[in-house]
């Protein structure tokens, strides 16, 4: 059985344009992961559009590989310029950067990139072995417990997100109210259009993320300036040495475990992956004193967990159809966008996209071990260009890219709309993902919600009746009650930075 | 910064308030439609309740932000939202380009505005000689219209030149 899915999955794969997709999403993944100010949540919204042109497999197989592929791009600016790329390569400024800087970057990133390649490879594995039986489990979730799911995994983000807790919850509920304009797919009823015919259909989801993330993240960096300041370094000795190797062995294989893990958490992913690994490492490590001075272990386990990590977060997105990150909530907007729902009919409907999927990613971890140690000469060279010349080309395909969908200015609107309110949540400390991923997820809950609510004549005593939904819905009112809760033991919630 | 502290506070004063406003207008708006039918949730229902919460929830927010202002209050001084002193010039310039593109790309067509679009950002933005404001923007209004006209064919206004 697994056998022939395997078989499934590398036909599937191995088709040249499947091929040729895979390739073009590791590619932009890691450039975009080497640019600072472009983030994966960006560009697949950027490159939403482009995908309707495509099969439903080959846009899925493309935005996904953006998505893991930007883990490994991260690594190279927190080495070589000590700005993490992405979130998730953060803590990996504390080590390789002091690596680079004693011109040791070359092993820094060498092993990064194979510390990578194994995460992935592991949590492309353990997605083959898990998704399969997690599916034929969720088969038996009804209303109920896809409503009570989506209100843990929204609870969950909004508790994993680095700011106030309490302006994550706003911010969730923001999320909700967007996702109710438009028509209401119970009773038809148009809700909150405005007079606007282009809402009649509800606020579309790439303006509204391309806003959020694209023109407030330029608008952000344009205030700033750009800061960068590149260590000029000669690198080589991309491939570690034995010892690099013995030391780095440990944190490789915790990192793959532990991160995928923690991917498969609402709210989890490569972020918290990659945060939590350097904290093992540490706590492990017989010279914890050494970390932040450069030692190799610092970059080998968060790398490998972010990676990991990466792999995991697709289970509850394609086993569930709950996307746990706003990455992942970009990508389920592209199954819908080609009306494919994600969640347990999908390995039994779209059999071949799961497993097209699973197949490209073990592809695109080895692509991308291929290009980002030989290419490592053209990111370089791509991380000097001006960001005075990158922000008008970002700016520009946002608004084409909003553009294109209906062909409608409206849309350019929105999109510069949401940018404005992008920016100013970001500098009043308002965390966009709560607020998207609450959007994508709202009119599913709704609809769930009302489905069960038809079932039990009104009364909102299912959700505590059936013990799965039970138990979720008791999880999330847990962690809705928990800042306060440590606040009266006196213990203070860890910070953890969004995707 | 100095009283940027302070400063910051008096903005989330507001940022609280408006997302109390917005609670309430929802609200309005989902009182618009049944909130009950027959003793189930009409289509009013859901966000009238949410919008309840986000009520609530700011309402919670603008307390803790009197209180952090109550408390800081006679510790900082006067500061500055933005984090350069002409940063808020950039950010008018920059959205005023948005807003002007958005306005006269269907009138202007895409090549044309899409050029005039990237110099303006260039040149008044992050001023950049002009050679390299002109051939950036050439370059970029070409490849962006070969990839999305060309390759993607996609339909870009055309404009009253008809390119």
């Amino acid at each position: 059985m697994l056998l022939d899915h395997l078989h499934m999955a590398f036909s599937i794969a191995m088709e040249p344009t499947n091929l040729l997709m895979c390739f073009i999403g590791v590619f932009l993944g890691t450039l975009i992961g080497v640019l600072p100010g472009l983030g994966p949540s960006a560009t697949m919204s950027l490159l939403l559009p482009i995908t309707f042109t495509q099969t439903p497999v080959q846009a899925i197989i493309m935005l996904s590989g953006i998505y893991y592929g930007c883990q490994y791009g991260g690594s190279t600016t927190s080495i070589l310029v000590n700005i993490p790329g992405e979130s998730s390569s953060v803590v990996t400024c504390l080590d390789g950067y002091q690596m680079a800087r004693v011109g040791r970057a070359g092993p820094a990133l060498g092993i990064a990139a194979f510390g990578s390649f194994i995460g992935g490879t592991f949590a492309v594995v353990m997605l083959m072995l898990l998704a399969p039986p997690l599916s034929l489990i969720a088969l038996k979730f009804g209303p109920p417990e896809n409503a009570s799911i989506m209100f843990f995994g929204l609870t969950m983000v909004t508790y994993m997100s680095s700011g106030s807790t309490l302006r994550a919850l706003m911010m969730g509920t923001v999320g909700l109210l967007l996702g109710c304009i438009g028509t209401e797919v119970v009773t038809g009823v148009e809700r909150f259009n405005l007079g606007f015919s282009e809402l009649v259909d509800g606020l579309g989801l790439v303006p509204v993320i391309m806003g959020l993330f694209g023109i407030a993240e330029v608008l952000i960096n344009i205030e700033k300036g750009d800061t960068r300041n590149f260590l000029e370094t000669k690198i080589k000795n991309l491939l570690p040495t034995k010892k690099d190797w013995k030391d780095s062995a440990g944190p490789i294989a915790r990192g793959s475990i532990f991160g995928f893990f923690l991917g498969l958490l609402p709210g989890g992913g490569a972020t918290i992956a990659s945060f939590i690994s350097y904290a093992l490492e540490k706590r492990l490590s017989k010279h914890p004193e050494k970390f932040g001075t450069g030692v190799i272990e610092g970059v080998a386990g968060p790398e490998t967990a972010n990676n990991a990590g990466t792999g995991g977060a697709f289970i509850p997105l394609l086993c569930l159809g709950i996307p746990c990150n706003v990455v992942l909530a970009i990508l389920m907007g592209a199954f819908l966008i080609h009306r494919i729902t994600p969640g347990p009919l999908l390995l039994t409907q779209h059999p071949e996209i799961f497993w097209g999927v699973v197949g490209s990613m073990y592809i695109g971890n080895i692509m991308l071990l291929v290009l980002n140690l030989p290419l490592i000469g053209l990111w370089v060279k791509v991380l000097k260009v001006p960001y005075t010349i990158l922000f008008p080309l970002i700016f520009l395909f946002c608004l084409i890219g909003g553009y294109t969908l209906n062909n409608s200015v409206f849309d350019i609107y929105i999109i510069i709309i949401f940018g404005i309110v992008g920016y100013l949540m970001k500098k009043l400390h308002y965390e966009p993902a709560p607020l998207v991923l609450a959007f994508v997820l709202g009119p599913m809950l709704e609809e769930n919600l009302s489905q069960s609510l038809l079932m039990s004549k009104g009364s909102f005593g299912i959700f505590f009746s059936r013990p799965i939904s039970a138990v979720f819905v008791a999880l999330a009112l847990l962690l809705i009650a928990s800042p306060l809760l440590l606040k009266l033991t006196g213990k203070k919630k860890a910070p953890f930075q969004g995707e | 910064m100095p009283g940027t502290k302070a400063y910051m506070k008096k903005q989330n004063l507001i940022g609280s308030l408006c997302w109390f406003v917005v609670g309430c207008l929802f609200c309005v708006g989902a009182a618009k439609h049944r909130l009950l039918l027959n003793g189930l949730p009409g289509a009013g229902f859901f966000p009238f309740v949410l919008g309840i919460i986000l009520m609530t929830l700011s309402f919670f927010d603008l307390i803790f932000v009197i209180y952090r202002m109550r408390k800081d209050a006679g510790t900082t001084g006067e500061g500055n939202f933005f984090t350069k002193p002409d940063s808020w010039k950039k950010l008018s310039i920059a959205v005023v380009g948005l807003l002007v593109y958005a306005s006269a790309l269907e009138y202007l067509g895409f090549p044309i505005m899409t050029f005039l679009f990237i110099l303006f950002l260039m040149r008044f933005v992050e001023p950049q000689k002009w050679p390299i404001s002109l051939g950036v923007s050439a370059v970029t209004t070409i490849i962006s219209y070969v990839m999305f006209s060309v390759w993607l064919k996609v339909l870009l206004p055309k404009g009253i030149l008809g390119i």
